[in-house]
């Protein structure tokens, strides 16, 4: 019995010394960056650890990208007694820079947003590579340039730390908005027509006849570039023709918008894009910039933008010459306000479908039901709002087998475009070239690529630090950028390369309106190169989880205007008061002198 | 004993390989806990602490922060958030009041139920545990789909009714399941607990209090609820101690979408999670977090303290 209890208690204490020591090990796998993933496919050679953002883009650009990388470097030792490289790469939701130092991978492929960023950067747990960006050219790859003169010039600070030195580039860019099913819009007729003929329709909302495609006319107006055969082609230049299109659109049972209830943050991605268009790009950029003129809200009136609907017109002034001490003037411009008003409008007319009201309703549901557009008896749907990343997601849930099945088409290719937005509140409605206006596009998020700085900490790991820097100067060259958009349908941000018919060919009819609305528009960037925005990037970098599409009432926040309006009861004026700056609070609570 | 092994050489080594083996037994048995206790406790408390007085920026013209001595300007911040937010108060008051207050109430006579062996009260013990087997996340999960789906397809089904929105989903209901999940999660292992506890109560007490006349209620309030009074107080301090920390399930149901629904637990959770160093936006710093931290301590301490005490004073007795 004793020799028993003896051997027993033996027993226990050697399982509670394994498990102690098991979980040693454990941490010290997860410090090496052990993890989930591909798994590298060769002991001799240097493994590069990656860790790829799992939402927006996927990961096949990358194993197609580190594959053609291992094939060049294949005889080049990084480290003794190894030959090439082999990746190790994480694909995950998860992925952050959050805590970079105390992760075990070697490069970071991220969306987080800036501020997160540059916190990691300032904490000294980002790797500096101003070596590969700025001093050496890209002539390994064939390409005598150095890695800083494809990114635009304007933007280059920001991928800096506050001592001047480079710690980021830049990654993927995606378009915030709407995606409108074409072939729907054909058979429907919801074009906007060219002149008085086609179908009128009389909008009681904006007091005007407006015209409309039909099977005995079909030729569209003009779009914002005053173009004819272009994509924007049908689709409004001003918000009364926007808030016409809708309200034609239900009048012929299509619900005009869909967005995820699970995610009612999306809505903000039209919002954003509205805002946008509206402003033109002097406008919006100088939400963060700081400089130039906008035009901004002071107050509201009492005359009604759209009869019977109790949503007024604000009263506004222009003002020159901003600087960070007149900032909150650019976020209160009125183009931002008029978008939080069509989303208002929208809440009122039910342009928006219901489910948006239900938590389950989650963004795959969502993009499926938006895909099965009157199959299978899904409603019948105008658009989908999403930022643009969301076609690839949906080619990765296979939504578009769904498509394929249900359809009876045989074809995985769906028609689907870019919703093009308008570009004037007023009436001037584009009729050709010589009123033409850029419609000007937004980033939706910050998606940068980093190097551990904790790989720099110990000695011995310089072939490491090598072979990551060498990936990242191959990812810069023209075709690397080019086979990125080609697989991905998704543009680089912030570099100048071509997207020549080679890559368009390559994608589908979405991604294409996409590449084809990026090239012939500038983009804004969200990154501003002064003192306010260094200490106070959050407060006026826009996307779906920033604080400024988020009212608080009573404490509360809501996340998009939309849940304001329908939870609370809020108008697009308070929704837009209770998110922009009087003087005093700017200067007391954001303002930092340069 | 030690003086037996000293006059012999052999019977050293075997008193010092004893105690090496039981050396090597007690560390191996709280190593993990001591160091867990030391990290998430002492270390965060510390950090937490002096983070409350600190006031973090970004340097100028270099990498690194500028760290300054913010005196009281952290608590002034978490005030005019909890200020604000005082619905969080509201809410974590609700939870304590159903899920302790009346969670353990019922647990205590669903347990007696099933201590007297009532019938089906196996049967009981079974149902109400089952939550528990299950991974939370799961149950959640489940939960989340039965009150939203099922419930609309039940409503439209088969009572007819057109505008139907989920339970999670109303305005109307929303809170009031959330707090029914709570309390029906919780149930389970507080039963198992109880009816452990009564289990352990000597027959003989009880056969002695039948035999003075005493129905099945006198038996619950004057022998059984006295016995396991000690377990009881355990169960309300320790959620009483949760009362400004608990999240009330709503991250593992919503995410971090549910801010109209907080709890202080869950402001803190989710704040934390979504905050930096320095704040660049509405998201409080980690300083204004680790301040309304250290502001619902102070509140909480004395206050469990007291709670203990008074339980334990005040409490049923057998005599």
């Amino acid at each position: 019995m004793k020799g028993f209890k003896k051997a027993f208690l033996k027993g226990i204490a050697v399982v509670m010394l394994a498990s102690t020591l098991l979980g040693g090990a454990a941490c010290g796998v997860s410090e090496s960056g052990g993890g989930s993933g591909g798994g590298s496919d060769d002991s001799a050679s240097t493994v590069i650890k990656v860790a790829n953002f799992g939402g927006g883009i996927g990961r096949k650009w990358l194993d197609e990208a580190g594959n053609r990388f291992k094939e060049l470097v294949k005889d080049k030792s990084y480290e003794s007694g190894k030959k090439g490289v082999s990746f190790e790469v994480t694909h995950a939701i998860g992925v952050t820079c959050v805590n970079m130092n105390t992760q075990g991978y070697h490069i970071f492929f991220l969306q987080n947003k800036y501020s997160a960023c540059v916190a990691e950067i300032q904490k000294g747990a980002v790797l500096d590579i101003t070596d590969i960006v700025s001093e050496e050219t890209l002539s390994d790859f064939g390409e005598n340039v150095t890695i800083e003169s494809k990114i635009n010039e304007n933007y280059r600070f920001a991928m800096k730390g506050n001592d001047g030195r480079y710690y980021m580039l830049p990654h993927y860019e995606t378009q915030s908005g709407a995606s409108y099913d074409v072939d729907l819009f054909e058979k429907e007729g919801f074009y906007i027509a060219d002149g008085d003929q086609g179908t009128a329709y009389y909008c009681e909302l904006t007091g005007q006849t407006h015209y409309f495609t039909n099977d005995s006319y079909n030729t569209k107006s003009v779009g914002n570039d005053g173009i004819r055969g272009t994509d924007d082609d049908g689709m409004p230049t001003t918000l009364n023709e926007l808030v016409a299109m809708c309200d034609h659109m239900m009048d012929e049972g299509v619900v005009p918008f869909s967005v995820a209830g699970s995610h009612i943050d999306y809505t903000n991605y039209l919002i954003e894009g509205l805002w946008t268009a509206l402003a033109g790009y002097e406008q919006r950029s100088a939400v963060v910039s700081h400089s130039g003129t906008v035009d901004y809200v002071t107050g509201i009136s009492n005359v009604e933008l759209w009869p019977g609907t109790g949503i007024y017109a604000p009263v506004t002034e222009r003002a020159e010459n901003l600087t960070s001490a007149t900032g909150y003037k650019a976020i209160n411009q009125a183009a931002r306000y008029y978008a939080y008003a069509f989303i208002e409008l929208a809440y009122q007319q039910g342009w928006i479908y219901e489910k948006y009201k239900e938590s389950n309703y989650t963004h795959k549901e969502a993009m499926r039901a938006f895909i099965l557009n009157g199959l299978s008896g899904f409603k019948k749907l105008g658009a989908h709002i999403e930022g643009s990343y969301w076609y690839n997601e949906a080619e990765g849930y296979n939504l578009f087998n769904d498509y394929k099945i249900f359809s009876g088409t045989g074809s995985t290719v769906k028609n689907i475009a870019h919703w093009h937005m308008p570009t004037s509140y007023g009436d001037d409605v584009v009729t050709g070239e010589s009123n033409a206006r850029e419609e000007t596009v937004i980033n939706g998020m910050t998606s940068t690529v980093m190097i551990n700085g904790n790989l720099d900490d110990v000695s011995g790991n310089e072939g490491i630090i090598r072979a990551c820097k060498d990936f990242l100067k191959f990812l810069s060259t023209e075709q690397e950028l080019k086979n990125f958009t080609a697989c991905t349908g998704v543009s680089k941000s912030l570099y100048s390369y071509t997207i020549d018919e080679s890559v368009l060919s390559e994608l589908d009819p979405y991604q294409q309106t996409i590449m084809r609305l990026r090239a012939n528009n500038r983009v804004v960037n969200q990154y501003g190169d002064n003192a306010t925005y260094r200490a106070k990037a959050g407060y006026m970098t826009y996307s779906i989880s920033a604080q400024g599409f988020h009212p608080y009432f009573d404490g509360v926040e809501y996340y998009t205007p939309l849940q304001a309006y329908w939870k609370k009861g809020k108008n697009a004026w308070e929704c837009f008061e209770v998110t922009g700056y009087s003087e005093t609070k700017w200067m007391n609570e954001i303002y930092v002198a340069d | 004993m030690y003086l037996q092994a000293k006059g012999n050489g052999s019977a050293v080594r075997r008193v010092n390989y004893r105690k090496r083996a039981r050396n090597i037994f007690f560390i191996s048995i709280v190593a993990i806990p001591v160091l867990q206790f030391c990290i998430c406790y002492i270390y965060v408390n510390i950090n937490s602490f002096i983070l409350a007085f600190q006031d973090y920026g970004y340097a100028q013209g270099s990498l690194g922060f500028d760290i300054k001595f913010a005196g009281f300007s952290n608590f002034e911040k978490s005030w005019a958030i909890l200020s604000e937010r005082t619905f969080m108060f509201r809410h974590s008051l609700l939870l304590f009041f159903w899920t302790t207050i009346v969670g353990l109430t019922l647990a205590l006579l669903f347990s007696y139920y099933i201590y007297k062996k009532y019938p089906m009260g196996e049967l009981f013990r079974v149902v109400l545990f089952m939550p528990k087997i299950l991974s939370g996340v799961v149950f959640c999960l489940l939960f989340k789909y039965l009150s939203n789906e099922v419930y609309v397809y039940v409503a439209k089904t088969l009572f007819h009714v057109e505008e139907v929105q989920g339970l999670l989903d109303s305005q109307g209901t929303k809170l009031g399941t959330i707090l029914f999940f709570n309390v029906w999660v919780g149930f389970g292992i507080h039963v198992l607990m109880f009816s452990g506890a009564m289990s352990g109560i000597d027959e003989s007490v009880v056969e002695s209090a039948q035999l003075d006349g005493a129905n099945a209620i006198q038996e619950f309030i004057r022998i059984t609820v006295p016995l396991i009074w000690p377990t009881f107080v355990s169960f309300l301090t320790i959620n009483f101690t949760g009362l400004f920390t608990n999240q009330m399930h709503l991250h593992t149901l919503f995410g971090n979408d549910a801010d109209e629904l907080s709890t202080l637990g869950y402001y803190l959770y989710v704040n934390s999670h979504r905050g930096e160093l320095v704040a660049t936006d509405k998201v409080p710093s980690f300083s204004v977090l680790s301040a309304i931290g250290l502001m619902t301590t102070a509140v909480m301490l004395p206050l469990t303290l007291g709670l203990r005490k008074a339980l334990r004073k005040f409490g049923p007795s057998v005599d």
